[in-house]
């Protein structure tokens, strides 16, 4: 190892110091001891002169002499002794030099090195090999700018997380959700005051306590335990729906998201479950599906009085039409009889007019009366089984439906001489028979409804919006007033009696159709200028 | 036209509209059927006539029977008269006919399963009805 001049110089530093130390003591202590002969010296004078009888011999004045003498010996002997301690110190350091180095620099130089490492992030760096001072201060200050830097980061670092955790702690008391936190031995180990509400318990009663002791469901301590599948890793997070048991026994529906906290080695320590209290909510989607069944079945039972109502009308129905046919036959058979009656021209006449006059009349109305009702029981039939009906959905072309229905009403547009304008129309999803029952009425009402004064023209088109298509079917009519346009749907509502036969079911069977269809039906008309009747089915 | 003793039937109309069995009863005179006519209006009563019990205890079949059954009726309705002769092997034999209003697909399928000869719909219009069982006739003759 080199020995290096700087250290040299601070080798011969450290030991030049305490040598003139010691040189300077050696000379306050010769200093002092000729201080000492001088004040001997003085005080003989002083006896000498003061006290003239007294007569040093020389027995007494040469010790004097001999001390003096001594001193002086002692002054070389000093003298002398410090400069061979000096030279000998001199050449000690020369030769202890290296050794110095090591024992005194070394550690240093091991110091400097580190310091150096932790200042400079260069990878591969240098290793200094000999110690510098000024290099030593240059790192040293580097470091110490370093670690201001860093204290200052760590102090900003304490204040944001202690400013987070005061975040975390008032979302924890405030969060409208119940949360409770279980260590992986299924000790509760907090809860907010969400969950004390929401459980009905206190924080220091379910403190740690086991998990399946407070806030219960069936899935606690079996195999189906979210913690456990948390836990083992199975799952990462949960969230479902859950039935719990509160404290006094009741019942508490809650939406459950629970994770696991993990710790620094990435191993779940424990779980964090929060619960959101939907008790309410589920009462009342309770109450409402007991509500839908109920008007279910109300209508379901509605429904079916209506179809069985109807049904029984039919047998006095029948009795009616076949007496009143059988009556009629017996007329008719009785004006044989009586013809054949000799009886004056005056009871003749009488009888003419009761029979062939007054009876007959009272049967027409009565056969009128009885078809009319034949045919309203009928519609009512139709509309009640069209509820009853089972649908058979299937992929339609509806362009082959528009071609049948055209071809079914064949006579009357021809007879209207009515121009039915067909656009491409796309295909739906429903009942084939059902669907073309819709165009069969909307096209029937059409033509039964055509402006007077004007020949008639029926245009049929359907487009594509989403995942529907909306049909349209409109026509030049008479038109609907804005105040029947919502009536004409509900069932026996007609608008013109004397201008077509009809019981007022037609737009009521659309209208069924459509709901069970899953679709819909609108009208926008004008008076005197036409309507459009628009639908919706799913394609 | 007379007819053999032999080939003389006897046809029940269970029927609890009186009026309706009327209608059926003049359609068969007119149609000429001269087989013996019996109106009875309830279900029970009409199995204590096929099986010759009740207040029919003393009666004898003189002739085969042939039912025209109804299906709603009080106490007990045509299906339940229709299953208990269907499944008496001693009556199984005699052949019933539906003739009633209902004509929902599911009570036809159902009569003709349990076995009944035919299923006839009342029609309201009296020229149907009056057609109707001149067709039942036709197949009593």
């Amino acid at each position: 190892m080199a020995f290096n001049d700087n250290n040299h110089k601070l080798a011969l530093i450290i030991i030049i110091i305490p040598l003139c130390v010691i040189g300077i003591m050696l000379c306050l202590f010769i200093f002092e001891l000729k201080n000492i002969s001088q004040t001997i010296h003085t005080q003989l004078d002083i006896i000498h002169h003061t006290e003239p009888t007294i007569k040093l011999s020389d027995a007494v004045k040469s010790p004097y002499t001999k001390i003096d003498r001594q001193i002086a010996r002692t002054y070389i002997f000093l003298g002398v002794s410090f400069f061979l301690i000096n030279l000998g110190m001199v050449i000690l350091i020369i030769l202890l030099s290296p050794t110095l180095y090591r024992i005194l620099l070394r550690p240093l130089l091991h110091v400097d090195n580190k310091i150096n490492k932790l200042v400079t992030s260069e990878k591969g760096l240098k290793k200094y090999n000999n110690f510098s001072m000024e290099r030593f201060e240059r790192n040293f200050n580097a470091l110490l700018d370093q670690f201001l830097i860093e204290s200052n980061k760590y102090k900003r670092l304490e204040k944001e997380l202690t400013r987070a955790r005061q975040e975390i702690d008032q979302i924890y008391s405030i969060s409208g959700e119940g949360i409770r936190i279980i260590d992986k031995d299924f000790n509760i180990i907090s809860i907010n005051k969400t969950f004390e509400d929401l459980a009905l318990v206190r924080s220091d009663e379910c403190l740690h306590k086991k998990c399946y002791e407070v806030f219960t469901t069936p899935a606690c301590d079996t195999p189906h335990c979210n913690l456990k599948k948390l836990l083992s890793g199975k799952v990462e997070r949960i969230e479902e729906e859950t039935e719990r048991i509160r404290t006094d026994g009741t019942k508490a529906y809650c939406i459950l998201n629970a994770s696991c906290i993990y710790d620094e080695n990435n191993r779940p320590i424990a779980v964090a479950e929060s619960f959101k209290d939907i008790t309410d909510l589920k009462q009342s989607q309770e109450k409402l599906k007991k509500l839908y069944r109920e008007i279910k079945e109300k209508n379901k039972e509605l429904e079916d009085f209506v179809y069985i109502t109807t049904h029984d009308l039919r047998s006095p129905l029948i009795n009616l039409k076949g007496f009143t046919a059988e009556l009629e036959e017996n007329i008719q058979e009785l004006g044989k009889i009586f013809n054949k009656i000799k009886v004056s021209k005056a009871i003749r006449e009488e009888i003419y007019t009761l029979y062939w006059e007054d009876m007959p009349e009272c049967l027409h109305f009565i056969n009128s009366a009885t078809s009319k009702m034949e045919d309203l029981v009928n519609s009512l039939l139709k509309l009640s089984r069209l509820k009853q009906e089972e649908i058979n959905i299937k992929e339609l072309d509806v362009n082959q439906i528009i071609l049948n229905v055209k071809s079914n009403f064949g006579t009357e547009i021809k007879n209207t001489k009515t121009k039915i304008k067909v656009g491409n129309l796309p295909s739906v999803r429903g009942d084939e028979n059902q669907i073309n029952q819709v165009f069969s009425n909307l096209v029937g009402n059409a033509l039964h409804y055509l402006h007077p004064r004007r020949p008639g023209v029926i245009r049929i088109t359907g487009e594509q919006k989403g995942k529907e298509v909306i049909f349209c079917v409109e026509d030049n009519g008479i038109g609907i007033a804005k105040k029947y346009q919502k009536k004409i749907f509900q069932v026996f509502q007609r608008l013109e009696p004397d201008i077509c036969p009809g019981e007022g079911v037609g737009l009521s069977i659309v209208y069924n159709i459509l709901e069970k269809h899953g679709g819909q039906i609108w009208v926008e008309s004008e008076e005197n200028i036409g309507s459009k009747f628009f639908f919706s089915l799913p394609s | 036209m007379a007819m053999e003793n032999e080939k003389k039937k006897t046809i029940v109309i269970i029927e609890d509209n009186e009026g309706h069995a009327v209608l059926i009863k003049r359609n068969f005179k007119r149609k000429g059927i001269q087989h013996n006519i019996v109106h009875i209006k309830e279900g029970l009563e009409a199995l204590d006539y096929i099986y010759c019990r009740g207040k029919y205890a003393h009666h004898l079949h003189e002739h085969p029977l042939i039912l025209i059954l109804d299906l709603q009726m009080p106490y007990m309705d045509g299906i339940e008269v229709l299953r208990q002769i269907k499944t008496d092997p001693t009556v199984n034999n005699i052949p019933v006919n539906i003739f009633s209003t209902r004509d929902d697909p599911h009570t036809v399928a159902m009569c003709y399963s349990l076995g009944c000869a035919s299923y006839t719909i009342k029609p309201i219009k009296y020229n149907d009805f009056h057609q109707k069982i001149q067709e039942l006739g036709n197949y009593m003759h």
